[in-house]
């Protein structure tokens, strides 16, 4: 395959724009209610040891992704049985993806129109994104992020005048143990997120600035999915911020300034769009390049196509209703991704290293 | 409508990518990009006739909640 090299500050932009969009429309954690601003540190604290992992495995093999490090550790058919996972995991993840979006459109504005038409124009976008390669997203990324940025720091000071500090008051009042439920949802989404990103960042081009480029985007991911959690709670109270299916938009739909400036909950949905789409296209490309991997074809960009429309078409019958896919993602999908985001790369790390030991110790004899 | 827009779809990357590659001689690349299509087209055209397929996060549902006794 070609080679495609990505700078670290595209890397960056393109793993925080992937962690924080879908997060912040979200509003993953709301186990923890009032307390969910604990449960994002907790979870980024459980999320950077999972970093280092996927950092050193990438170490160990600079220029090669996931795939090729599972074919080195565990033999090519195992491997390959592996990586099979990976790419059934990225392909429904994207289809996951493209359904909260098309849900999204439907609540929040369009609900006379069907979401197929919503979810074709998505996946097309996306499939021309991932044809025209991972440089070219990562450029976009780096070109959007401070604009995605800017809109969400502007949208939680104009809600300062709606806030109301007793909302978040008494911290901890129910315990810890909706603190630690929320932490688990928040590990799943988004802090695990980054091992998708072995598939990425083999493209980095200073293969060591890796950990610096994660930790990073863990950095800007927690303060900014604090920031807007804090936000919405402080705003809308609890029980609002616990039921409403997108909480983030209800809050800037409550800002007004005057009778001349309201209504921005668009831009919110701008930014929903812009993270949606990233998701979905790195997902897609992950899932190309895993294809391309397992039947030894050159180019990944040539499967991007039908993997999409694969995807649309899974997109439309996952999830029969729109309960049904926040109660999918809020009570299964914490334990459904462990074995991708934790086991699996824990076990691969050991192997690994035990080979590498294994090879240092009969060089030297 | 929606076997409509999607034949639209698949008719446009046939056309953009999938003869480009028979053209190419790419033999596996062009079944394999077929075979994709042809199920993605197939399963629409199912979900148009309201046919109800088994959808993935039932089983996986199932599996989680066998395994961790929720």
């Amino acid at each position: 395959m070609n080679k495609e090299i990505i700078t670290t500050r595209q890397s960056i932009s393109l793993l925080t724009i992937f962690m924080i969009g879908a997060a912040i429309i979200l509003s993953p954690g709301k186990e923890a209610g009032k307390d969910i601003w604990i449960a994002i540190l907790f979870a980024g604290l459980l999320g950077l040891p999972m970093i280092f992992v996927h950092t050193r495995l990438l170490r160990i093999f600079p220029g090669d992704d996931l795939f090729d490090i599972q074919q080195k550790a565990f033999g090519k058919v195992i491997g390959k049985v592996i990586s099979c996972f990976y790419i059934w995991f990225a392909f429904h993840l994207g289809s996951l993806v493209l359904r909260n979006f098309s849900e999204f459109i439907q609540v929040v504005s369009l609900q006379e129109t069907p979401q197929f038409p919503v979810l074709i124009i998505m996946v097309i976008l996306c499939i021309w994104a991932v044809k025209s390669g991972i440089e070219v997203l990562g450029r976009w990324a780096a070109f959007f992020l401070p604009l995605f940025l800017f809109i969400v720091i502007g949208l939680t000071f104009l809600s300062i005048p709606d806030m109301d500090l007793d909302n978040i008051r008494p911290v901890l009042y129910d315990g810890i143990s909706p603190v630690l439920n929320g932490t688990a949802s928040l590990f799943a989404f988004p802090f695990a997120e980054p091992v998708l990103f072995t598939m990425v960042f083999n493209s980095l081009k200073a293969k060591d600035k890796t950990l610096k480029a994660y930790i990073i985007s863990m950095l800007i991911t927690g303060g900014v999915l604090i920031t807007v959690s804090v936000r919405n709670i402080l705003v809308l109270g609890l029980q609002n911020f616990t039921i409403i299916f997108f909480p983030s938009y209800s809050s800037a739909s409550i800002i007004t300034i005057g009778d001349y400036f309201g209504r921005i909950e668009a831009l919110s949905g701008t930014i929903f769009f812009f993270a949606e789409f990233v998701k979905a296209s790195v997902s897609l490309y992950i899932a190309s390049k895993g294809f391309a991997k397992i039947l030894n074809f050159s180019h990944y960009n040539q499967l991007a196509a039908p993997i999409g429309l694969l995807m649309v078409c899974m997109a439309t019958f996952v999830y029969s209703s729109t309960m049904e896919m926040f109660d999918w993602a809020s009570e299964i999908y914490k334990y459904y991704v462990l074995p991708f985001y934790v086991i699996i790369p824990l076990i691969t790390l050991i192997v690994i290293e035990i080979k590498v030991r294994r090879n240092k110790s009969s060089n030297k004899q | 409508m929606k076997i409509v827009i999607f034949s639209f779809v698949c008719a446009y990357y046939i056309f953009t990518d999938l003869i480009p590659i028979y053209n190419a001689k790419q033999r596996k690349i062009f079944w394999s990009y077929l075979a994709m299509i042809s199920i993605a087209y197939c399963i629409n055209l199912l979900v148009s006739m309201d046919v109800k397929i088994p959808s993935p996060a039932m089983l996986i549902r199932k599996a989680v909640t066998a395994i961790f006794k929720l």
